[in-house]
C-alpha cells in the first residue's frame, strides 16, 4: 500500500515537473519573469544585500505597478547566502533548478560570484546569466565567465586605480592596504598592486581579516602592522563592518591617516557606525575617509535617475525580503541602494525590448544590442560582445557633516 | 572480627579502578602516539596532494588572470579540514595570494624564495603566533610560474588525537563506569553476605552467645539466623555455599557446646558424689575386711577343727587297732589271772593239808597270800586294761544305731538326772543345782538316740565334776549351778550345757577333744570321751561345738544340730 502511495507519489511529481517544463515559456510570456538573488541578508554584510534589494524592488515595484513590463510582472526571489560563498552556489542551483528563474540578479559579494560562475557554466545550454552583481571583481569581468555575466558598475580595478591616482596626486606614495582575506580582497589588492606598478612602485604594507568579522572585532594588529610600515595612505577592501572597525582602531591609536574604501563597502553602514562610534566617544572618525563609489551620488539632484529613485523608493516603500531585515525600517536613500535602482533600471530595459515573452536564449544578443542607453546619471551604458561592463566611472566621496559628499577628482585628500 | 573499611568491594573495585587508569593511560599513549604519527603522515599526503592540485589548476590563472580567481581557488582548499594556510608564489618569489591574517608571517616570506622548481618539499615549521604546521611546497610549472605553500596544521592533529583520545577515555570511562556499576552490584551481592556472615560470626563467637549456646539444651538449639539462612538460600554461588557450611558449622558448634555443657554438668555433679562414694566404698571395703578377717578367723577355726578332727579321727583308727590287738592277750592275762587266783587257793589248801612244819607252813602259806595278793592285782588291773580297751573299741566302733525321730528335751532331762545322780553316787557330798530351759518347739530331731545320749552324758558329767571339784576349793559360799539350755534355730536346735565351774584352762580347751587326752589322774579317765563326743556330735549328727569358757568362772558347751540328723544318714 505504501509502496503505492510512494508510486502514485512519484508519478504526480514526474507530471507536475513535465507540465511545468512544459509550460514555462508560455508562462514567462504570460505573467512574470523571476528574477533569482542570492545575497547577504544576514550577517556582517547583511546591510549590503537588503539596500540592493531594496533599491532594485523600488523600480520593479513601479515597473508592475504601472502594467509591467511589457504586461508581464518582475519578480525577484531572493535567498541569503550571508556572503558565504557555498551558500551561494547551493541558493543558484535552488533557484535555476527548483524556482526555474529567468535570470539570476543582484549577487553580492566577490567571494560568492567567484564561486558561482562556474555554475552558471554548468547551466550555460539554457543561457542562465548573471546581471550586475555588486562586485567588482575581475573573474566575472575576464574569460572564461564574461560570457556568463554582465556587470554594470565600474570594475574594482577602475576603483583602486582611481584611488591610486588620487593618493598619488595628493603625493602619498607609500599606500598600504587593509583587505578582506579573499577573492574580493584579493581583488582590490590585486587592483591596487597593478595601479601602484603603473607608477613604478609597490604596496607598501599590507593587512588582512578573515570575511565576516564584525565591528567588535579588534583591528589593532592591522592598524599596527601598516602603520609600522609608515605608510601615506590606507586603501581598505573591506566589509563595512571591518572597515568601521579598522578606521576606529586607526583613529583611536591616534593614527592619522587618510583611509580609502571601495564602493563595496556600503558607505552608509560603515558611515552609521563610525558616527554611532564618535557620538559615544566624541571624537570623529569619519574626517580622513575617501570612499569611492561606482555610481554618482545620491544627494546628486541634477541626475535625473537620482530623482527618480528617491521618488520611487519614498512612493513605494519597498519592503526587504521577507523574513529578513527590519521591514517596519523606512528605505533610506543610499549609493547600494541607488545602485540596485540603477540595476533593475538596466534590466527592466533589457527585457523590455523583447516583447512580452522574453526568450533567454536571445538574452545575449539583447544585451549586447545596448549602446549608449542613458540610464540618467550622466553616463551611457554600452554592452558589447567585448564589454559585459556597462559603466567605468569612479566617484570620491568624502563624509561632511555626517554625510558623503563627491570630492572632485584631482583635489588634495582630505 | 572487625570487618574492614575498605571492604572486599572497595579493595576490589579500587585495583579494577588502577588497572583501569593504567589501561586508559596506556591506551591513550599509545592511540595518541598511533594517532598522531598517521595524522601526520596522513597530512603530509593530504598536503601534498593539496598543493599538487592547487599548482596544477593555478597555472592558468597565475599567469593570465588576476588574483581573486586564484584567491577564491586557495580559499576553497581552506575548507579542507587541516589546511592551515595557503599561500602562492610567483615566479619572482613574491607572494600573490595568500590566506593570512593580518599578515604573511615573516618567517615564511623569508622562506618563501627556499623552494625547489622540481621537487616537493615537506618540512615541519614552528611559525610563531600560528604554532606548528607541516608545510608542503609544490612547484607550479615546474617552478617557472611559481610555487604553492599549503601548511598543514598540526594543531588540529593535536586536536585529533586529543578528541580521540578524549573520546577513547570518555568509552573506556563508560565502559569502566558500567563496569564498576556490575562489579560493585555483583561484590556487594558476594560482600554483604559476607559482611552479614562476619557480623554473625561473631555475633557466634562473642561471649554473650556462646553462654547462650552452652545455657541452651541440646533440644532448645536456637535456630539458625535468619539472614544466614536466606543467603544460603538466595546466594546460589560459594558464597551460598559458605552461608550454608555455616550454617552447619554453627549447628555442630551448638551440638558440641551443648554436650561440653553437659559433661562439665555431670563431672560437676560426678565430683559431687565421689567423696560421698568414696567414702561408701570405704564403709564397704572396712566391713568387707572385717567381713574377711571374721571369715579369715572362721576359716581358721574351721581349719583347727579339721585338723583336729583329722587327728582325733587318726587317732580314733589307730586306737582301734591297738585295742584289738591288745584284747587277746589282754584276755589271756586276765583268764590266766583269774585261773592263777583260784590255783593259789587251791595251793593253800593242799599246803594246808599237807601238814607242814609250821614255820614253813607259815611262810609257804605268806607266799602263798602274796602270790595269790600279786595275782589278783594282775586280774585287777587286767579288768581294769580290758575295760579300757572295750572303751577303745566302743569309741572306734562304727555307729550301729538307727536313725530316729528323739525327743531331744526329754533326752536330755534323762541324762542330766542320770549324770547328777552318778557323781552324787561317788561324792555324797556333792550338790549342785539344775536349771533347765528346754525350748518347747524343738519337739524330735533326728537322730541316733544311743550315740546321742552318750555324748550328751560325757558333757554333763564332765560338768558335775568341774562343778565338784570348784565346790571341794571354793567352800560354802560357792553355789554349783548346772544350766542345760535348749533352743530351736529352725532348721537347727541349740543346746547350752553350762556350769559355773573350774572353766576349762586354754591349753586345755585347745587339745581337749583329742582321745587319750585327759585331765583326771591316772587311772581315772581314759581320754576318750570328749573325743567320742566330738565324733558323735560333729561327724555322725554334723552339728558344731563350740566352747565359752572363763577359766575359774564357768564353761559353756554350745552345741548345734541339724533338725534332720545331717544330710546323708549313711555317712556315718
Amino acid at each position: 500500500m505504501f509502496a503505492d502511495l510512494r508510486f502514485r507519489g512519484a508519478a504526480a511529481v514526474v507530471t507536475v515537473v513535465l507540465t511545468v517544463w512544459l509550460l514555462r515559456a508560455p508562462l514567462a510570456g504570460q505573467g512574470e519573469v523571476v528574477l533569482g538573488m542570492s545575497a547577504a541578508f544576514t550577517g556582517a554584510s547583511a546591510q549590503l544585500g537588503l539596500e540592493l534589494y531594496r533599491g532594485s524592488m523600488a523600480y520593479l515595484a513601479h515597473v508592475n505597478a504601472t502594467g509591467g513590463m511589457n504586461g508581464v510582472r518582475l519578480r525577484i526571489k531572493a535567498y541569503d547566502d550571508a556572503y558565504d560563498p557555498n551558500k551561494a552556489i547551493m541558493n543558484s542551483i535552488r533557484l535555476i533548478e527548483q524556482d526555474q528563474v529567468f535570470l539570476l540578479f543582484n549577487y553580492v559579494g566577490t567571494p560568492t560570484v567567484t564561486r558561482v560562475l562556474p555554475v552558471l557554466t554548468r547551466f550555460s545550454r539554457q543561457q542562465m546569466l548573471l546581471f550586475f552583481p555588486f562586485t567588482g571583481a575581475e573573474p566575472q569581468r575576464a574569460p572564461p565567465y564574461n560570457r556568463y555575466a554582465y556587470n554594470l558598475r565600474a570594475s574594482y580595478r577602475d576603483e583602486t586605480a582611481e584611488l591610486v591616482n588620487y593618493f598619488m596626486v595628493s603625493n602619498r606614495r607609500r599606500i598600504g592596504i587593509f583587505y578582506q582575506i579573499d577573492a574580493y580582497g584579493r581583488s582590490g589588492w590585486d587592483g591596487v598592486r597593478t595601479a601602484l606598478q603603473n607608477y613604478g612602485t609597490q604596496i607598501a604594507a599590507e593587512a588582512t581579516y578573515r570575511r565576516g568579522a564584525p565591528y567588535s572585532t579588534s583591528m589593532r594588529a592591522q592598524v599596527d602592522i601598516l602603520r609600522k610600515a609608515n605608510v601615506d595612505a590606507v586603501i581598505a577592501i573591506g566589509a563595512y563592518a571591518a572597515s568601521a572597525a579598522f578606521i576606529r582602531d586607526a583613529v583611536d591609536a591616534g593614527w592619522d591617516v587618510p583611509i580609502a574604501n571601495v564602493s563595496f563597502v556600503g558607505s552608509e553602514s560603515m558611515l552609521q557606525l563610525l558616527l554611532k562610534e564618535g557620538q559615544a566617544k566624541n571624537r570623529d572618525y569619519t574626517s580622513r575617509l575617501v570612499n569611492s563609489q561606482v555610481v554618482p551620488s545620491y544627494e546628486d539632484l541634477s541626475l535625473p535617475a537620482v530623482r527618480e529613485y528617491r521618488a520611487l523608493l519614498d512612493r513605494y516603500q519597498p519592503a526587504p525580503p521577507e523574513g529578513f531585515g527590519d521591514p517596519s525600517a523606512p528605505p533610506t536613500y543610499s549609493f547600494v541602494g541607488f545602485e540596485g535602482f540603477l540595476n533593475a533600471k538596466m534590466l527592466v530595459h533589457i527585457l523590455g525590448g523583447m516583447g512580452s515573452a522574453p526568450d533567454a536564449l536571445q538574452l545575449r544578443d539583447r544585451v549586447e544590442q545596448i549602446q549608449d542607453y542613458d540610464i540618467g546619471i550622466a553616463a551611457p551604458v554600452s554592452f558589447s560582445r567585448e564589454r559585459n561592463q556597462g559603466l567605468n566611472t569612479v566617484y570620491y566621496t568624502r563624509v561632511e557633516n555626517g554625510r558623503f559628499v563627491p570630492l572632485t577628482p584631482g583635489t588634495k585628500a582630505p | 572480627v572487625k570487618v574492614p573499611k575498605l571492604g572486599l568491594a572497595g579493595q576490589v573495585l579500587t585495583g579494577i579502578t588502577l588497572l583501569f587508569l593504567l589501561i586508559t593511560v596506556a591506551i591513550g599513549l599509545v592511540s595518541a602516539w598511533n594517532l598522531d604519527r598517521q595524522l601526520t603522515r596522513e597530512f603530509e599526503t593530504k598536503g601534498t596532494a593539496i598543493a599538487n592540485s592547487i599548482a596544477n589548476s593555478s597555472i592558468e590563472l597565475l599567469l593570465s588572470r588576476d588574483g581573486s580567481s586564484l584567491q577564491a581557488m586557495i580559499d576553497g582548499f581552506l575548507d579542507i579540514s587541516g589546511v592551515g594556510y595557503v599561500f602562492v608564489l610567483d615566479a619572482d618569489d613574491q607572494i600573490v595570494v595568500h590566506t593570512f591574517a593580518p599578515q604573511v608571517p615573516p618567517s615564511l616570506v623569508e622562506r618563501a624564495s627556499l623552494h625547489d622548481d622540481t621537487e616537493f618539499i615537506v618540512a615541519t615549521l614552528d611559525i610563531p603566533d600560528l604554532g606548528t604546521y607541516v608545510d608542503v611546497t609544490a612547484p607550479i610549472l615546474a617552478g617557472v610560474a611559481g610555487a604553492v605553500h599549503v601548511g598543514m596544521n598540526r594543531a588540529f592533529i593535536d586536536a585529533e588525537v586529543r578528541s580521540a583520545v578524549l573520546l577513547q577515555s570518555a568509552i573506556l570511562a563508560g565502559i569502566f563506569l558500567i563496569s564498576m556499576a556490575l562489579a560493585y552490584v555483583h561484590i556487594t551481592r558476594v560482600a554483604q553476605p559476607l559482611v552479614t556472615l562476619t557480623a554473625h560470626a561473631n555475633r557466634v563467637a562473642s561471649a554473650e552467645h556462646l553462654r547462650q549456646m552452652a545455657g541452651a539444651s541440646a533440644d532448645a538449639v536456637t535456630g539458625p539466623d535468619p539472614a544466614v539462612t536466606r543467603i544460603a538460600a538466595w546466594a546460589a554461588n560459594e558464597v551460598g555455599a559458605l552461608a550454608a557450611a555455616f550454617q552447619n558449622m554453627e549447628l555442630e558448634l551448638q551440638r558440641y557446646i551443648g554436650n561440653l555443657r553437659r559433661a562439665q554438668q555431670e563431672l560437676e555433679e560426678y565430683n559431687r558424689t565421689l567423696e560421698l562414694k568414696v567414702s561408701e566404698r570405704t564403709s564397704e571395703l572396712v566391713f568387707k575386711n572385717a567381713e574377711l578377717e571374721t571369715t579369715l578367723d572362721k576359716l581358721k577355726q574351721a581349719q583347727e577343727q579339721i585338723v583336729t578332727q583329722e587327728k582325733l579321727a587318726s587317732l580314733g583308727a589307730l586306737t582301734a587297732g591297738i585295742a584289738h590287738e591288745i584284747k587277746n592277750p589282754l584276755n589271756f592275762i586276765n583268764n590266766f589271772a583269774q585261773l592263777s587266783t583260784e590255783l593259789t587257793t587251791e595251793l593253800a589248801d593242799t599246803v594246808a593239808k599237807a601238814g607242814l612244819p609250821e614255820d614253813t607252813a607259815a611262810d609257804v602259806t605268806d607266799v602263798i597270800e602274796m602270790l595269790k595278793m600279786n595275782v589278783q592285782k594282775i586280774n585287777e588291773h587286767g579288768k581294769r586294761a580290758d575295760s579300757i580297751v572295750r572303751n577303745m573299741l566302743t569309741h572306734s566302733r562304727k555307729t550301729k544305731g538307727e536313725w530316729t525321730a528323739v525327743d531331744l528335751n526329754a533326752l536330755l532331762n534323762e541324762y542330766v538326772g542320770l549324770a547328777y545322780h552318778g557323781m552324787r553316787g561317788q561324792d555324797k557330798e556333792f550338790n549342785a543345782r539344775i536349771e533347765t530351759a528346754f525350748d518347747p518347739e524343738i519337739k524330735t530331731i533326728t537322730a541316733i538316740p544311743q550315740d546321742l545320749s552318750r555324748a550328751f552324758l560325757n558333757i554333763l558329767t564332765n560338768a558335775c565334776y568341774a562343778l565338784r571339784d570348784k565346790a571341794k576349793k571354793a567352800g560354802a559360799s560357792y553355789a554349783p549351778v548346772l544350766k542345760v539350755t535348749t533352743r530351736s534355730l529352725g532348721e537347727q536346735v541349740e543346746i547350752r550345757i553350762r556350769d559355773n565351774g573350774t572353766g576349762i584352762p586354754d591349753e586345755v580347751k585347745a587339745r581337749m577333744f583329742e582321745p587319750f587326752f585327759t585331765t583326771k589322774p591316772a587311772g581315772q579317765g581314759t581320754g576318750l570321751g570328749l573325743s567320742m563326743t566330738f565324733d558323735i556330735l560333729v561327724q555322725a549328727h554334723r552339728g558344731k561345738v563350740d566352747v565359752d569358757t572363763a577359766p575359774g568362772e564357768f564353761a559353756e558347751f554350745i552345741i548345734v544340730l541339724p533338725r534332720s540328723g545331717g544330710e546323708a544318714p549313711a555317712k556315718s
